[in-house]
């Protein structure tokens, strides 16, 4: 990396079925508890799955899609460390996947609404609403690939900071489940029956969830000079895509594998520096091979003893603001050095080659200074990034 | 930042496929096709040959505004009438990802490094090309393909006659035009079969809702530009505006003309969302690269693309081209 400006976190929110706040989403992690549930903000009669990580939160007054909402309330907390956000120094990086949907199924519907036909349905719209609402006047932009999008967003915010372009940068995801976005999953077979199971022998599909997750990323010189508190840092981002299949994950993880050891580069980071693994998990049987695979290729041996955590067990799958939550919950990790239980994982197959923490909090041997976050979407797009303690 | 542009291609419709690639257009939307095939005919032109396995060191990046919106529209239509999930068709939902085009172009052209894709409205298809250009410049990919594509069916225009009719009498006569197209960065290191034709110099990327301050702000990073082009041989420059002129961004404002010599061009009077910029860039990189090279030195010209999102977003990418 060179001389390049350090990155640095100084703010986090985040929004899950949990609850709103940063709290409740470590808390809830912490505890082992899953937020999945049986849906029933919509009519789930027509479909095989039945469940889901929802939010109870309704369109707001000014016809706000609930994942504008959703990153609205997570990009508030996040901020709450710098009042003075905004300028022509300070950018947005959303990541999201199928923001707009809800919009366009309903001007589908009835075929009104003027120019906001258009435009509301615009996934750009999620990064325009928050440099609106918070001043934002440099670099603003969404990024779509697919599950893989909040982490995309936060790596291309810290590449934006180093590269000088921004001294602050709001990055994160967001996503809303609908009616369009269950029954695509469903039509897939890629829906649990119950919940998700992430790394478990037993498990037999994901389960869809919703919210946002923000950083503030900041150069840390910037940072020092306003008192900022720092979290944590961001030092790499590497993305690679699998070429296999739209749809089934690279069984060897290839794609997953360039993704990593491009951020452990980027990072000046080796793979045995790694103490931490945020894992995609989302409790399918082939991504979570396939990530097995690929942690187990790069860790070598000690896969077997870098604690790794599912999230998606706990807040299900939030697509676009995975990434972003996954490395929230790293940030977190260094942080308080504790390491939550992957809720849904009770048993890992015999052979898996992962140090799951499962059942109750982990309080590391070893200090955890680097946490990798790995994410992987359609598409065979898959992302990474490398989080430092402060 | 030596990243060059070596190929490119443009299309204004999906047009047919080489029969190799018949089967995988036949799960795409149209944004799926007229990104896939900008994409393969730009690979194409620059005679690199498709590999049998993914490699590393080549990646994907893709700018849209609506990207899969007719297979969103396609799944929200079969799901409205759908008594059950199996009414759904599984792969029309798997095309409702915006990254679609990077997956099929990356399986299609062995292309497994790096894939991102950029959803920020008119500024996308610009956006991407400065990501894709980045890439290159840190060493992260040797080659870069960068796709921008538009697909337009029934319900794009008509929502799209909505948004016209609210942009105001500017907007008047505006065509919306499916639109796709791709250009092919390479780092000069791999890049030794003919002489440099055209390269990345820099990009300036924000977001200002006021028109005014936009322009002004669009004109400072001009003038550095053209004062950084100053120091070496005369170079004349030009700078398209590639979105319609919604708002009168340049009226009154003589800058152009001032610190820039050479062209003007008009705002296009059609409309390719986030394909816009992309499109005259790749449009003039193939031209520059069919014209044959002259036994005399070339003289470089600069020249400036820029995108303007009416909500306030601005993206604008300097290169320079070799001008026989």
């Amino acid at each position: 990396m060179g001389n390049a400006p350090r990155v640095v976190v100084t703010g986090i929110g985040a929004e899950t079925a949990f609850g709103l706040g940063v709290d409740a989403f470590w808390e809830g992690a912490l505890s082992g508890r899953s937020a999945i549930r049986e849906v029933t903000r919509f009519d789930t009669g027509r479909f095989q799955a039945r469940h889901a990580a929802l939010i109870d939160l309704e369109r707001g007054p000014d016809g706000a899609e609930r994942e504008t909402l959703f990153a609205r309330d997570a990009a508030r907390e996040a901020l709450v460390s710098c009042p003075l956000f905004g300028g022509g120094r300070a950018g947005i990086a959303v990541g999201t996947t199928l923001a707009g949907n809800s919009a366009l199924t309903e001007w589908l519907s009835s075929r009104t609404g003027g120019a906001e036909g258009l435009s509301r349905s615009d996934p750009g719209a999620l990064s325009r609403d928050l440099a609106a609402r918070h001043g934002a006047r440099g670099p603003v932009s969404t990024v779509s690939a697919a599950c893989a999008s909040g982490a995309a967003a936060v790596g291309l915010a810290a590449e934006w900071i180093r590269e000088g372009c921004a001294d602050q940068v709001l990055a994160g995801g967001a996503d809303a489940i609908s009616p369009f976005v269950f029954s695509g999953f469903d039509a897939l077979r890629a829906l649990s029956s119950s919940a998700a199971r992430p790394f478990d022998v037993a498990r037999d599909g994901l389960t869809l969830g919703e919210g946002a997750g923000f950083l503030l990323l900041e150069e840390e010189d910037h940072a020092r000079r306003r008192g900022a508190p720092i979290l944590g840092r961001v030092a790499g981002y590497g993305s690679g895509s699998d070429a296999h299949h739209m749809t089934r994950p690279d069984p060897e993880g290839r794609g997953l594998i360039r993704a990593i050891d491009r951020a452990l580069l980027q990072a000046g980071r080796v793979p045995s520096d790694v103490d931490f693994v945020s894992a995609h998990g989302t409790g399918t049987t082939f991504n979570d091979a396939m990530e097995e695979a690929a942690l187990a290729h790069v860790l070598g041996a000690r896969a077997r003893t870098v604690p790794v955590n599912g999230i998606k067990g706990a807040i299900g799958h939030t697509l676009g603001a995975a990434g972003a939550l996954e490395a929230i919950l790293s940030v977190l990790v260094l942080l308080r050095q504790r390491v939550p239980p992957t809720a849904g994982h009770a048993t890992s197959r015999a052979d898996s080659p992962l140090a799951v923490v499962s059942g109750a909090p982990l309080s590391p041997a070893r200090p955890v200074t680097v946490a990798l976050s790995t994410s992987s979407a359609f598409g065979g797009t898959n992302a990474a990034l490398v989080l430092e303690e402060a | 930042m030596r990243v060059l542009l070596t190929a490119a291609s443009t299309l204004t419709e999906a047009e047919s496929a080489p029969p190799e690639d018949a089967n995988r257009l036949r799960r795409m939307d149209r944004f799926g096709k007229i990104g896939f095939l900008a994409g393969t005919r730009a690979f194409a032109a620059s005679g690199a040959a498709r590999p049998f396995g993914p490699g590393a060191r080549g990646g994907v990046v893709v700018g849209t505004r609506h990207g899969c919106r007719s297979a969103i529209v396609e799944h929200a239509a079969r799901l409205a009438t759908a008594a059950r999930v199996e009414d759904l068709a599984p792969s029309v939902f798997a095309a409702t990802v915006y990254n679609s085009v990077n997956g099929e172009l990356a399986m299609a052209l062995g292309l497994g490094g790096v894939s991102e894709t950029i959803v920020s409205g008119r500024t996308a298809g610009l956006e991407a090309l400065i990501l894709g250009a980045r890439r290159v410049a840190a060493g992260d990919a040797d080659r870069v393909l960068v796709v921008a594509a538009e697909g337009v069916d029934g319900a794009m225009r008509e929502a799209w006659e909505q948004e016209r009719s609210a942009l105001g009498a500017r907007a008047a006569g505006v065509v919306l035009v499916e639109s796709g197209a791709a250009v092919l960065l390479e780092a000069p290191e791999i890049f030794s079969k003919q002489e440099e034709r055209t390269r990345f110099l820099e990009a300036c990327l924000f977001f200002e809702p006021q028109m005014r301050r936009a322009a002004a702000r669009f004109f400072e990073w001009m003038k550095e530009v053209a004062a950084r082009g100053s120091g070496g041989a005369a170079r004349k420059a030009a700078v398209t505006l590639c979105t319609p002129d919604y708002e009168g961004l340049f009226e009154g404002r003589k800058e152009r003309e001032d610190f820039l010599e050479g062209e003007r061009e008009e705002a296009p009077r059609v409309e390719r969302f986030g394909a816009a910029g992309m499109f005259e860039i790749a449009r003039d990189v193939a031209r520059i690269a069919q014209t044959a090279p002259s036994p005399h030195s070339p003289s470089k010209k600069i020249h400036l693309y820029v995108t303007r999102d009416v909500t306030g977003a601005m993206a604008a990418v300097a290169l320079e081209s070799s001008s026989f």
